[in-house]
């Protein structure tokens, strides 16, 4: 267990790291307020305390469809990124791939170049294939931007792995399948999981692939509140927002449950 | 910790994915011909997604992918496909027209197969004919009535009384351009017509603006502050935007100062090469039905564009119609094609002026 901080560092620590806090939840917080206004519209401050907001959102049939159908995207394109992204890391990782270093770049590319872009290149390139199907569309869009999250995070689990004790189950006779499953993977599930968890949450919110490849049948939640947005400006706005913060709260306390967050997180 | 992961278990994953597509059919029917079309969001875009295009879909035996957007988005969309065109109908506005029909991104509509086109008030066709507006918004000031009395003349905003009180629309906004010609007008006295050609004058008489700017806003909600009486003038803003939230109750409302009221066109547009042109053109003929327009006016609180639309009082009181209440209104459209060119440099300088 890490030492209390005490002394003049925690004079220092103390309110910056609530100030820090404070920096990143109040958005938050705002939005949440304003979900539970009684008004017809939505202000800060709000005016009145109701949870109607919420129940009106929930009854709402594009709600439902747009939270059902994100996250059946998200699932599958975490599915799809860890198919692509668990063996990409183990080639980058385990064998002397030619032009590694470049093969890294081009994996992680999705991370560095701006997503307004791959969006509208994306929309090309389905314009040339003739593609009209925004699902497949979106989760091919989705894959691509998740999977450099796995790469990233399980390259980095593998590289921590003992591979002494991968040799020793093979010396004892354990086929490649078998060692993978009960040598390797538990040693790299918390890097798994968090490349999973980064993978879920980066499609359920992503809304610049979206916006170029979805039509206005299938409609991810981002697009859903940014439609919402545009249109009056209720309560009913902040309440969808606020239930996406908490769906996505759901999902981390959900890891770090099932895979132990803290754990993958600290790698 | 263990895990349990079996090659059934990986193969399962994997299928469910690969069936991702099927799994989630939302309204799929087999059809022999489809398009695409880009079509606005808000209120508008729900009537069209839930109204038009279905009963479009089965009259004619064929399947609408809509695809929602801005006009920027729209053009970008159109570049992005230049080369193989995916959309077929492209909604944008007056503005964006001139900038696709200068690019190539659209083709002039086939007016002998867009019969109801024969309906459309002249000052609704675009650019020899390669835009068509179907729905009109006023462009204006927005006010809470229980605090401020209707501005008679753009040149109020100047006046101290609204220093730190005025929440300015965005310098990216097009209603942004609006508020350019409505100053040069007040300088020069000359009409909105005329004063759009001199804009380049104008930053001296904007400089002087900006002590009664609080802020600059780019999404309605924060127009709410008019009503809350945190400010006490909004815009220029459309009065498709604003109406809604009138009819809600909120204690909103708009003006149309004595220089001219701005017209905000959403207009149709045929893409160049695009699939089923046939299709294409009857959807846009769809949308110009003297009934379709009724019902989208109606929903969206938007003027239509045809002649021989007729509304009640509840109605009437908030859209730019018939034309002869246009005229009254001194309803203007700008001159894209000397705009759109020196726009980039205006917004430099807006953002130069007002630090945004």
């Amino acid at each position: 267990m890490n030492p209390r901080l005490t002394g003049g560092m925690a004079w220092l620590l103390y309110p910056l790291t609530a100030a820090a806090m404070v920096f990143v939840l109040a958005p938050l917080a705002v939005v949440m307020a304003m979900s539970v206004s009684a008004s017809a519209f939505a202000s800060f401050p709000p005016t009145g305390f109701s949870l109607a907001w919420y129940g009106a959102v929930l009854a709402d049939a594009d709600f439902r469809f747009s939270l059902a159908f994100s996250g059946l995207l998200a699932a599958c394109a975490t599915t799809g990124a860890l198919a692509f992204g668990l063996p990409a890391a183990f080639a980058l990782t385990r064998y002397a791939v030619p032009g590694r270093d470049a093969l890294r770049l081009i994996l992680l590319s999705p991370l560095i170049v701006p997503l307004l872009v791959v969006g509208v290149a994306l929309l090309r390139l389905f314009a040339d294939w003739h593609s009209n199907s925004a699902p497949v569309n979106l989760l091919i869009g989705h894959i691509l931007v998740t999977t450099p999250y796995v790469v990233r995070t399980v390259t980095a689990s593998l590289l921590l792995a003992d591979i002494s004790l991968e040799e020793a189950a093979r010396t004892l006779g354990a086929g490649r399948w078998r060692v993978l499953r009960r040598v390797t993977l538990p040693q790299i599930a918390p890097g798994v999981a968090a490349g999973a968890l980064f993978a879920f949450m980066v499609s359920f919110d992503n809304y610049p692939i979206s916006m170029w490849l979805a039509d206005a049948r299938y409609v991810p939640m981002p697009m859903l509140i940014y439609r919402q947005a545009a249109s009056i400006y209720t309560p009913a706005v902040p309440a969808t927002s606020t239930l996406m913060i908490l769906f996505a709260f759901i999902v981390v306390l959900l890891i770090e449950r099932l895979a132990g967050l803290r754990r993958a997180m600290a790698m | 910790m263990r895990i349990n992961l079996g090659r059934r278990q990986v193969i399962k994953a994997a299928a469910t994915a690969a069936a991702f597509p099927s799994v989630f059919v939302r309204g799929a029917r087999a059809a022999t011909r489809s398009i695409q079309v880009g079509i606005y969001s808000a209120q508008q875009g729900e009537y069209v997604r839930k109204q038009i295009i279905p009963k479009f879909e089965a009259d004619l035996d064929c399947k609408v992918f809509a695809t929602e957007g801005s006009t920027l988005n729209q053009i970008a969309a159109l570049r992005a496909t230049r080369d193989n065109p995916k959309f077929s109908v492209m909604f944008m506005d007056d503005i964006g027209i001139e900038v696709s029909k200068r690019e190539g991104l659209i083709d002039a509509l086939p007016v002998d197969k867009i019969p109801n086109i024969a309906g459309v008030l002249p000052r609704f066709m675009f650019f020899d004919g390669y835009g068509a507006g179907f729905a009109l918004a006023a462009g204006g000031l927005v006010y809470n009535p229980q605090v401020t009395k209707p501005l008679a003349s753009y040149a109020e905003l100047w006046e101290p009384r609204f220093k730190q009180k005025f929440l300015m629309t965005s310098p990216k906004s097009t209603q942004s351009l609006y508020l350019l010609i409505a100053a040069v007008s007040i300088v020069t006295g000359k009409p909105l017509k005329d004063a759009q050609y001199e804009i380049d004058s104008v930053w001296p008489k904007m400089a002087e603006l900006k002590p009664n700017v609080v802020s600059t806003y780019e999404n309605m909600s924060q127009v709410m502050m008019v009503a809350q009486g945190q400010v006490e003038i909004a815009g220029i803003e459309w009065s498709k935007n604003l109406y809604p939230y009138t009819v809600q109750g909120a204690p909103l409302d708009m003006c149309f100062p004595k220089e001219g009221t701005f017209a905000g066109i959403n207009c149709l547009s045929f893409v160049k090469n695009g699939p089923e042109p046939d299709l294409a053109a009857a959807f846009i003929n769809r949308m110009l039905d003297p009934s379709v327009q009724q019902g989208l006016a109606t929903a969206t609180l938007n003027a239509p564009s045809v002649k021989g639309a007729t509304f009640g009082p509840d109605i009437a009181k908030y859209i730019a119609y018939p034309e002869s209440k246009m005229s009254e209104m001194g309803l203007f459209a700008a001159d894209w094609a000397f705009i759109n060119p020196r726009r980039p440099g205006w917004l430099e300088k807006y953002n130069q002026v007002f630090g945004v």
